[in-house]
């Protein structure tokens, strides 16, 4: 069994560096055509959105 | 990529089955007790600004908020100046309001309360002690806390028009005896 990584203890996930595409925009764009076509959305990034859901 | 999602969702399901640790809710006791002795920051606060350990006698049989916090979290930049103008308003009338810092180093802290000052003051949960014992879900998390000690809300995000909502809960049990 792993460890499930809490909210408190991402510092190292939220950097910039973690994400799967480097240039931020490209990767709004990319996550767009991601959820429109898996049906899903968040689960990337490691700081949450302010919505308390991640 | 289809494959790559076969192959990673039975993982990724294992690794989110693990049973979660105990969450604070509405209702319970805050553990006032995990505070004590937390070093307080001295940065991004007037030259009166109090030093050393927390002392859990400044929050006895008062209405506190309690902002769990750390500097690599954007929606945490938004609700502490939001959570300042609370304090500067009910802070007349018994409103207590701190923050903890779940930044990995002490630093990290420090240089964000340089770059953005706030009133209220500010401790750093060493080895994230007290953040895990509330069990805090999301990230900034705000414990709205009676008189009696007990949470009488848990706020978790925040967004823009939340400090309102907060405001009319923080007057309301500020009048409560």
């Amino acid at each position: 069994m792993g460890k499930r990584v809490n909210a408190f203890e991402k510092q190292d996930l939220s950097r910039p560096g973690m994400g799967f595409i480097e240039h931020p925009i490209e990767e709004v764009a990319v996550q767009h055509m991601f959820n429109a076509r898996e049906g899903s959305v968040g689960g990337f990034g490691g700081a949450g959105g302010g919505c308390g859901c991640n | 990529m289809k494959l790559l999602f076969k192959l990673i969702l039975p993982v990724a399901l294992l690794v989110t089955g693990v049973a979660e640790a105990k969450k604070l809710k509405a209702g319970e006791a805050f553990p006032s007790d995990g505070m004590k002795g937390l070093r307080i920051f001295a940065e991004g606060r007037g030259p009166g600004a109090q030093k050393g350990s927390w002392d859990t006698s400044k929050t006895k049989g008062k209405v506190v908020l309690v902002d769990f916090w750390a500097s690599w979290c954007g929606p945490c930049k938004d609700a502490l100046p939001a959570y300042d103008k609370l304090y500067k308003k009910f802070a007349k009338q018994g409103l207590v309001v701190v923050g903890v810092n779940v930044d990995d180093e002490l630093k990290s802290g420090q240089d964000f309360l340089k770059e953005h000052p706030v009133a209220f003051p500010h401790v750093f949960d060493e080895g994230k002690k007290l953040v895990s014992k509330v069990g805090v879900e999301t990230m900034p998390t705000s414990f709205l806390i009676g008189r009696d000690g007990k949470v009488t809300e848990v706020h978790l995000g925040f967004r823009t028009g939340d400090a309102n909502k907060m405001e009319e809960k923080i007057a309301r049990l500020l009048k409560s005896k």
